[in-house]
């Protein structure tokens, strides 16, 4: 690892966009957010150097702040920045709205029928593919806590996708109309 | 197929789609701004350590120049889109129907409408709440205006509703029972589930005495891609349950 904070800084930015941007993305519902985002983790992640787990233990860290980035924002704490300008208007350039891939309606109906929380533990597991170990340094919990959040999900998952088989009828909405 | 497998084919864009959204140009602005902007990088950084449970989270304080915009937010995990269904927003035989806004971009409405002619309801408006005669409220929207408007026709017709007119959670509220709760299709249906934004808009069901006591349902609509203040179709739409207060209730 680097002395140099700058250069510190730069390696952990060149191998880790990508991961920031993707996760931002995933999970914001515009580009501005997005780009607040990705800047205000870079950010912080610069401000706090020193503190950031070398080699691929970076990943979840960053995730963990990230995240917390996001929970200012849902309560209203957080302000837009006015980093990243360029950054934000090539996100708003390129709006996301690929179409969905076939065969999904049903795993959605599952995942939307979970509480926040599992939701959230499930897509750092199957979105950025983290075991619970990293989960753990994301949400500050223990790893044994992950584990048991992540199994506990995952078989709440399998209930509402169960259930999917025999509640899920969209007839009825045209039914009500 | 693992069901990790099949929730990682909703993700709405994988890391490589994500960087190809972004040029290297735009990347090394960001870092030449974040490292010029506190280059004596502060030894206490007032934000919290991802690695420390059970701190409460803080804005951090910045000598940043910031833009008085909205605190826009997401929560896109929860994010399910519900693509349109085509209608023309004609009310049901129970005749009651509400319209939101006109389309024009950027554009504030204002108080909605209650049309009581299935004509009146032809228009292509922002947004439509047509209650049925079995007690549950169709919701279309096609553009995402006047989300205040659509909140207080909802609770208008006795849905405990909060509307945010993004995916953030509105400032003053907290998740219900602490996110420990199915959404089910006791409350919302939608017509399609697939997960992402559609481009031309959102229809679903809201069933008002399903709604958990003690529970505000929110219904998030984002926006697909479009600047802030610029009014567009809805993007993706997020529900969940929020704990009932009276600080929440007004947000």
């Amino acid at each position: 690892m680097t002395d140099d904070p700058r250069r510190r800084f730069e390696q952990v930015y060149a191998v880790h966009h990508a991961a920031i941007v993707g996760y931002a993305l995933r999970r914001a519902g515009n580009a501005d957010d997005a780009a607040d985002v990705i800047a205000e983790t870079f950010l912080t992640a610069w401000r706090r150097i020193d503190d950031i787990p070398a080699g691929e233990a970076a990943r979840p860290w960053l995730y963990g702040v990230a995240r917390r980035v996001l929970a200012n924002q849902r309560r209203g704490e957080q302000r837009r920045t006015a980093l990243g300008e360029r950054l934000r208007s090539e996100l708003a350039a390129d709006p996301y709205d690929r179409e969905p891939p076939p065969g999904l309606d049903r795993v959605a109906v599952a995942f939307t029928r979970l509480g926040h929380t599992d939701r959230e533990i499930l897509t750092l597991a199957a979105w950025e593919g983290l075991d619970a170990g990293q989960i753990a340094v994301v949400l500050g919990c223990s790893r044994n806590a992950a584990r048991i959040r992540l199994h506990r999900a995952r078989r709440r998952l399998a209930t509402a996708l169960d259930d999917t088989r025999t509640a899920f009828a969209p007839e009825l909405i045209r039914g009500n109309s | 197929m693992n069901d990790d497998a099949l929730l990682s084919r909703l993700a709405p864009v994988t890391d490589e789609q994500a960087a190809a959204m972004v040029s290297r140009q735009a990347l090394g602005e960001l870092a030449e701004e974040i490292i010029g902007s506190s280059p004596d990088r502060p030894s206490a950084v007032p934000t919290d350590r991802p690695d420390r449970p059970g701190r409460p989270a803080r804005s951090s304080r910045r000598k940043l120049t910031w833009a008085a915009a909205s605190t826009l937010a997401a929560a896109a995990a929860v994010a399910v889109a519900v693509s349109v269904i085509a209608t023309d927003g004609q009310p049901t035989r129970s005749g009651k129907t509400a319209s939101g806004g006109s389309t024009a971009a950027g554009t504030a409405t204002g108080p909605a409408q209650r049309p009581t002619s299935a004509s009146a309801s032809t228009t292509l408006t922002a947004w439509t709440v047509t209650e049925n005669r079995d007690g549950t409220l169709k919701v279309t929207i096609r553009e995402m205006d006047n989300a205040s408007g659509l909140q207080a026709t909802l609770r208008a017709d006795g849905a405990r509703v909060v509307v945010t007119a993004s995916l953030a959670w509105p400032a003053g509220c907290v998740e219900w029972r602490a996110g420990d709760y199915r959404m089910g299709d006791q409350v919302v249906q939608s017509e399609n589930r697939t997960g992402l934004p559609s481009a031309d808009g959102t229809e679903f069901l809201i069933k008002p005495s399903a709604i958990p006591a003690g529970a505000l349902l929110w219904v998030g609509i984002g926006q697909t891609g479009k600047p802030g203040g610029v009014v567009g179709p809805p993007g993706p739409t997020g529900f969940g349950y929020l704990t009932a207060s009276k600080a929440c209730a007004g947000s």
